[in-house]
């Protein structure tokens, strides 16, 4: 396999301020992914997880610091830019979800090829093809009310890989779920991350899923206290 | 754009009363702009044509009156106004609102016969023109038309009845009336010795402000007008009638505009999280801004083509107007009028969703999303 980097954090900090008081969320963060990596960044809450990932992600920007998906410092870009780069590179998956509730899971799933431009005729074959891989091919119509907690978060996985992106994060992916849903969704991640040469990263509390994760990051105060290693 | 529609689609379908109400909101909106509007056309083409088809070149009338359909004056104004050197033609003219038939409100012109040639330019589409005093009368060819008449049928005008001689077209607003003769108008009116204007044809037109001053100090207490004069009198008139319906055309404008700026506020802050979740997903904000002006316009579409087809209803079927205590008016159906309606209901649609449109730009994924 292709070992190219992927993702590249580089002295990555964030400082929330309110009027004079600056909290410090991250400090310095410094991680390096490769292509096909499932990563598990772990940590109590308040450690910094969502921050990071935000930042990883391009839905925020860091105080200082560089965060470079491939060949791209995102740090640097502008809103424009990044709405192109989490169109493209990135793929998202949320503790809850987050389908548009009155979207079929097919439409939920074509949504990102919407954005990305894609024709309607393609994208109706690539949301029909991840539907069927993460076992939804029955339930194209269902609008997300109408199915259970796994099966909202299966489309949202599809959903994240409409675009092909180098980079998929997950926030808390089975946070929400049962623990049969849970072992559901972590051996659709491992089937994924195996068949696709694409860079998972998950936040998570759940040793299943560090488990899984050939690296392991644990923040804690915005550190990095334990760094990456391999499974 | 068709993929961006069909989500704004999908979006208004989610609020189906909610929408529905605005849509309504806007039609009441477009209805008043079109039927304010179309009266206002209407009664400033009837009033000026009224004034200024009335024939001849000097108009005399009470002056107390706004149009000839006010006035009375004595008939034997006459007979001072043909003393006057270089006056050639004095013409007395009735001209009165009555039931013609079943219909209330109608025009009734009544003239001497002989003078009517001299006044109008008109074709007979069937029959003759009145030519004696008897009870005959002559419908233009729009009222004809409107009732069915035909030469040789009844006509009953405040309950006088009187046989068709024929059938008139002149291109004017006469075309909607019935001419009768002088004598008969004075009794169907009841102006005995009395007419509502005086016409005036002058032998030489370069002596025709002479022939005014000199009525004008014979008859002091009357209005000598040239016709194109009398037609501007009413200037002032037309444009209070301009400017009030452009005022209340404005107040319904801006109270539909705050309205949907409501409703799209009320619906951007309700899909705050949605929008967090598109722009995660990689919309850009020029697809946000899309999504939401499309929905505005759609509203807009929809208000407007409801209007218009309501408004259509209403004027298809007749709805009469009073101008005055004893005139109304017919609005005829004016398409370009139907076009502004349609175009002002999509644009105050489109510039209400600007100020939520832009705090949806502003919507920030990291913000809205509970991401761990």
């Amino acid at each position: 396999m292709d070992r190219a980097l992927i993702l590249r954090a580089v002295d990555l900090s964030k400082t929330y301020s309110v009027g004079k008081i600056h909290v410090p969320v991250l400090n310095k963060i410094n991680l390096e992914l490769e292509r096909g990596d499932l990563a598990a960044i772990q940590g109590p809450s308040g450690s910094g997880k969502t921050t990071l990932l935000n930042m990883l992600g391009g839905l925020d920007t860091p105080t200082s610091g560089e965060v470079w998906i491939e060949r791209l410092n995102i740090a640097l870009m502008k809103e424009r830019e990044l709405s192109r780069i989490r169109c493209r590179k990135i793929g998202f998956v949320f503790q809850f979800y987050n389908l548009i509730p009155n979207m079929s899971a097919l439409y939920n799933v074509e949504l990102p090829m919407i954005f990305a431009g894609t024709s309607k005729h393609k994208r109706r074959q690539k949301a029909l093809s991840l539907l069927k891989t993460v076992g939804l091919a029955d339930k194209l119509s269902n609008c997300p009310h109408e199915l259970s907690a796994g099966e909202q978060q299966r489309i949202a996985v599809a959903r994240a890989l409409a675009n092909d992106p180098a980079l998929v994060l997950m926030d808390e992916p089975t946070g929400n779920l049962d623990k049969e849903n849970t072992t559901n969704i972590i051996s659709l991640i491992r089937e994924l991350n195996n068949a696709r040469a694409q860079t998972f990263v998950l936040t998570t509390h759940d040793p299943m899923i560090t488990e899984c994760a050939q690296k392991k990051l644990t923040l804690h105060h915005g550190k990095i206290t334990q760094g990456f290693k391999d499974a | 754009m068709l993929d961006v529609l069909s989500i704004a689609i999908r979006n208004l379908s989610r609020r189906a009363l909610r929408n529905a109400l605005t849509v309504s909101g806007l039609a009441i909106f477009v209805l008043i702009f079109i039927l304010v509007s179309s009266l206002t056309t209407t009664m400033q083409r009837s009033l000026e044509e009224s004034v200024s088809d009335l024939g001849g070149e000097i108009m005399v009338w009470d002056e107390s009156a706004f149009v000839p359909f006010l006035s009375t004056i004595p008939e034997d104004y006459t007979r001072t106004m043909q003393n006057i050197s270089n006056v050639r033609n004095v013409v007395p003219q009735i001209t009165g609102v009555s039931r013609i038939d079943s219909e209330d409100l109608r025009l009734t012109i009544g003239i001497n016969p002989a003078y009517i040639h001299r006044l109008y330019t008109y074709t007979m589409i069937e029959g003759v023109m009145i030519n004696n005093n008897d009870s005959s009368a002559a419908v233009g060819v729009l009222f004809a038309d409107f009732l069915g008449k035909h030469v040789d049928q009844n006509i009953t005008i405040n309950d006088w009845e009187l046989t068709v001689s024929g059938i008139y077209r002149t291109d004017t607003w006469i075309d909607n009336a019935v001419i009768v003769p002088f004598l008969i108008a004075q009794e169907i009116f009841s102006l005995e010795e009395r007419t509502s204007v005086i016409i005036l044809t002058v032998s030489d037109p370069v002596e025709i402000d002479m022939v005014i001053s000199a009525i004008k100090k014979e008859l002091p207490n009357v209005g000598v007008y040239k016709s194109q004069e009398a037609a501007d009198r009413l200037a002032p008139l037309i444009d209070s009638i301009t400017w009030i319906s452009l005022a209340l055309f404005a107040i319904a404008g801006i109270a539909c505009f705050f309205g949907i700026t409501n409703v799209v506020m009320t619906s951007v802050f309700e899909r705050t999280r949605e929008i967090g979740i598109m722009k995660a997903l990689g919309a850009k904000g020029t697809d946000i801004v899309k999504i939401i002006t499309y929905e505005s316009a759609a509203l807009g579409l929809f208000g407007g083509v409801l209007g218009c087809s309501i408004s259509i209803l209403l004027l298809g079927s007749g709805l009469l107007i009073p101008i005055t205590s004893t005139t109304s008016i017919r609005i005829p159906v004016h398409p370009d009028i139907f076009l502004y309606g349609l175009g002002f209901s999509m644009a105050i649609s489109i510039l209400a969703s600007l100020y939520p449109v832009w705090k949806a730009v502003r919507v920030r994924p990291n913000e809205v999303l509970r991401f761990g």
